[in-house]
């Protein structure tokens, strides 16, 4: 995994070279849906979205179309949440997006 | 609890800084503190918006409305942001209108869409955003499952499958009616509103006012609705169905059929009723001008008796819910006359029965309410002095809404009708009951005739009149110095009950007579009157009540030629054994817990 890459701000996450970067973001997205308190529309419905996306990407069932519904979600998420946790999940998917593409498409049907 | 208004007046006491800004390059002055929402206003730019209500504290928390300002890196709220000097804010720019679709597309997807079957179709304010910002497709999976719609209430229903969870609901019980029935609870996807024991509103303390219906944005709060009901009650050729109109309807009716908020359409709703069949089409008006010499000559009594003062009115079933529960130390302030619409119940299957010479029995009384908690009112246990359930069926000015249109009955088009007699008949002080005051204005008409047998010349009673929370007044009768007190909104209610009852604890309170209404406006703003009904629409409304009044030719309650028919054939006189009886009840003390009667 490359050392630019950003997964989690404001937290720091360890993990092996070789982790699966699906299996990274889907522990990353979880952890922020279980962190959204639930006051504003887009963290709350936009994180129950990206983890329901990422957990059937991690099961090898997504579809090419969840791709990019994960990065469109999360940049209405960062520009409409409420607060930093509604505005992160951006730069771990844009950044998983750019850097590891073909990992995340072995992943779809 | 401030709404904008009063923001408005307390920013009008400093003084003021102007400032300018731009939005959608226009050049705007605005005062220092005004939000981006409310300054693109006036200049005409309807920045959509979700969760915001005027009458409401911002929260953020759909976003909406957000407006992108040059030079910020990521969008703005416009309900809660402040416009600042020199911005150029964009409301319509690509990132804005794309991005606050797509908001739109995700709240959407976690609602249960079926606006076909919707109480709300037509009326949603979710609906009209979606169609105005033309959302086309669906794009995402909806991802909760089904949760059981609360049907506990016998006033009201939560559906928390279209909540979108705004927290209007949540705001109105608490900030403005201090009620704290409904409340937030999990967290992320799992959110919800829900009651503290989660055993459903019907066994909470929600005390049935019906606000958080009112400002519901979607249709996820409503009435427990009688209408289907009543078509089968007037369907039946066996009964014998009555009906009495509450002093509010009058002046929101039309609001339903496209007329001008404000309309009075008293005659028009007499005839409306008529052809939709009803046996006799009598006035909630009638028993009011009733309660007021039941209740009136309870107060001048008791003050003459120096006995239990002070007063406190008792036909706001919302607040005697409210009294019960949170200040059960002062049931025995409240009079003990009930309010218009349990009269009129038991008067229709009692005196009208044997005046008509028709069983009580087949008798089916029917009441239209501006108002949830009327229907939790109907169906007390104690409210049955008529042998019978005295009111059968409370329907609200909405549900008549309903029915009339789907009877196809045009309101506008028809003609001025009176009602029936004999419990139709009413004066001006009776119809300013629906609003914050009225009672009050009401009975203080009738009480000075009561104590000095002569007229009070002057009937307009301003200072009681108008939407400030709390209202005093100083009124001499022959002498003596009345004070008097009005709230309106239970947050208004209990700041002055604390007070009342710290008096009390010391020994004497300064009023002798108070009016309460549970809600904001009065009866005008009723949890059963149209959805969307703002502090400003409620103004207007007791605005036509007041000049119906006007327009009366008679003004005093004591003047009803049928309320002293009544008197002369059946009741003998006011807080006579037989009204006793029949016209007045009792109170219970309730838990804050599961708002059930519990002992003394
Ligand atoms: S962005 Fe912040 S305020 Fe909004 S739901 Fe997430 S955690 Fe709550
Ligand atoms: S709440 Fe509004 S959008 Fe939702 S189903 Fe009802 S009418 Fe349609
Ligand atoms: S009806 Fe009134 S008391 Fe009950 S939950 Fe709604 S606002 Fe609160
Ligand atoms: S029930 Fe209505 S007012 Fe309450 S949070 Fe849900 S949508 Fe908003
Ligand atoms: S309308 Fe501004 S955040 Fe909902």
């Amino acid at each position: 995994m490359s050392k630019d890459t950003v997964l989690k701000k404001y937290a720091s996450l360890v993990m092996d070279e070789d982790a699966d970067v699906v299996d990274v973001l889907q522990s990353v997205l979880h952890y922020y849906n279980r962190e959204s308190c639930g006051h504003c529309a887009p963290c709350r419905v936009g994180t129950s979205l990206l983890v329901k996306i990422i957990d059937r990407l991690a099961s090898f069932e997504g579809e090419r179309d969840n791709l990019d519904q994960l990065l469109k979600i999360s940049k209405v998420m960062r520009d409409t949440s409420f607060c930093p946790v509604g505005q992160a999940p951006y730069s771990p998917i844009s950044s998983a997006l750019k850097n590891f593409q073909d990992q995340l498409l072995q992943h779809v049907k | 609890m401030l709404n904008n208004q009063q923001i408005t007046i307390q920013r009008g006491l400093k003084k003021q800084k102007m400032e300018k800004a731009r939005i959608n390059n226009i050049e705007i002055e605005f005062d220092e503190g005004t939000t981006i929402l409310d300054a693109a206003k006036t200049l005409g730019i309807n920045i959509p918006t979700l969760c915001h209500h005027p009458d409401l504290i911002p929260t953020g928390a759909c976003g909406v409305c957000v407006v992108e300002v040059e030079g910020l890196p990521t969008l703005t709220r416009a309900c809660t942001t402040p416009l600042e000097k020199g911005w150029n804010v964009q409301t319509n720019s690509a990132r804005v209108r794309s991005t606050r679709k797509e908001v739109v597309e995700l709240i959407i997807s976690d609602h249960d869409m079926d606006c076909l079957t919707c109480i709300k179709n037509g009326k949603c304010e979710l609906q009209e955003l979606a169609a105005n910002l033309g959302i086309r497709d669906l794009t995402y999976p909806k991802f909760t499952d089904k949760k059981p719609i609360d049907t506990t209430s016998v006033s009201i229903v939560r559906d928390p499958n279209k909540c979108i969870l705004c927290g209007r609901c949540v705001q109105v019980c608490t900030e403005i009616q201090t009620v704290n029935a409904l409340t937030f609870a999990e967290r992320s996807s799992e959110t919800v509103i829900t009651t503290a024991s989660g055993e459903g509103m019907g066994n909470s303390p929600c005390v049935n006012c019906g606000q958080c219906t009112v400002y519901c944005p979607v249709g996820a709060l409503y009435e427990n609705s009688s209408v289907e009901a009543v078509w089968e009650a007037l369907n039946n050729p066996d009964k014998h169905v009555v009906v009495q109109e509450a002093p509010a309807i009058r002046a929101m009716l039309g609001e339903e059929f496209g007329m001008e908020p404000g309309t009075l359409v008293a005659g028009k709703m007499h005839a409306a009723l008529r052809r939709l069949k009803f046996d006799a089409v009598f006035d909630t008006n009638f028993t009011a001008d009733l309660t007021i010499l039941e209740e009136g000559t309870e107060v001048v009594e008791r003050i003459k008796a120096g006995k239990d003062l002070p007063v406190i009115t008792s036909c706001s079933p919302g607040w005697i819910k409210f009294m019960e529960t949170f200040y059960p130390h002062l049931r025995k302030h409240v009079s003990t006359a009930k309010s218009p619409q349990q009269m009129f119940g038991t008067l229709s299957k009692t005196y009208y029965a044997e005046q008509k010479g028709i069983a009580p029995e087949k008798i089916v009384s029917v009441s239209i309410m501006p108002c949830t908690a009327k229907k939790f009112e109907a169906l007390r246990d104690e409210m049955k002095d008529s042998g019978f359930q005295d009111v059968d069926f409370v329907l609200t000015t909405r549900e008549l809404a309903r029915m009339l249109k789907e009877a196809g009955i045009d309101l506008k088009a028809m003609p001025d009708e009176p009602a029936d007699d004999p419990l139709g008949e009413y004066t001006g002080a009776a119809t300013i009951f629906g609003a914050t005051g009225g009672v009050m204005e009401a009975a203080l008409r009738s009480a000075y005739f009561l104590v000095t047998g002569r007229e009070l010349e002057n009937l307009d009673i301003l200072s009681v009149r108008g939407l400030k929370g709390r209202k005093e007044a100083e009124v001499d009768v022959d002498g003596i110095k009345l004070k008097v007190a009005v709230a309106h909104g239970l947050g208004n209610a209990r700041k002055l009950m604390d007070k009342v009852s710290a008096q009390l604890a010391n020994g004497k309170c300064e009023y002798h007579f108070i009016e309460v209404m549970a809600c904001p406006g009065g009866c005008v703003g009723g949890g059963g009157q149209p959805w969307g009904s703002d502090m400003a629409m409620r103004a207007r409304r007791g605005q036509t009540l007041y000049q119906e009044d006007k327009s009366l030719p008679m003004r005093r309650s004591h003047e009803n030629p049928s309320v002293k028919a009544i008197y002369e054939k059946y009741l003998g006189h006011p807080y006579s054994e037989k009204s006793h009886h029949l016209l007045h009840t009792h109170y219970f003390k309730r838990s804050r817990i599961d708002g059930k009667v519990v002992e003394d």
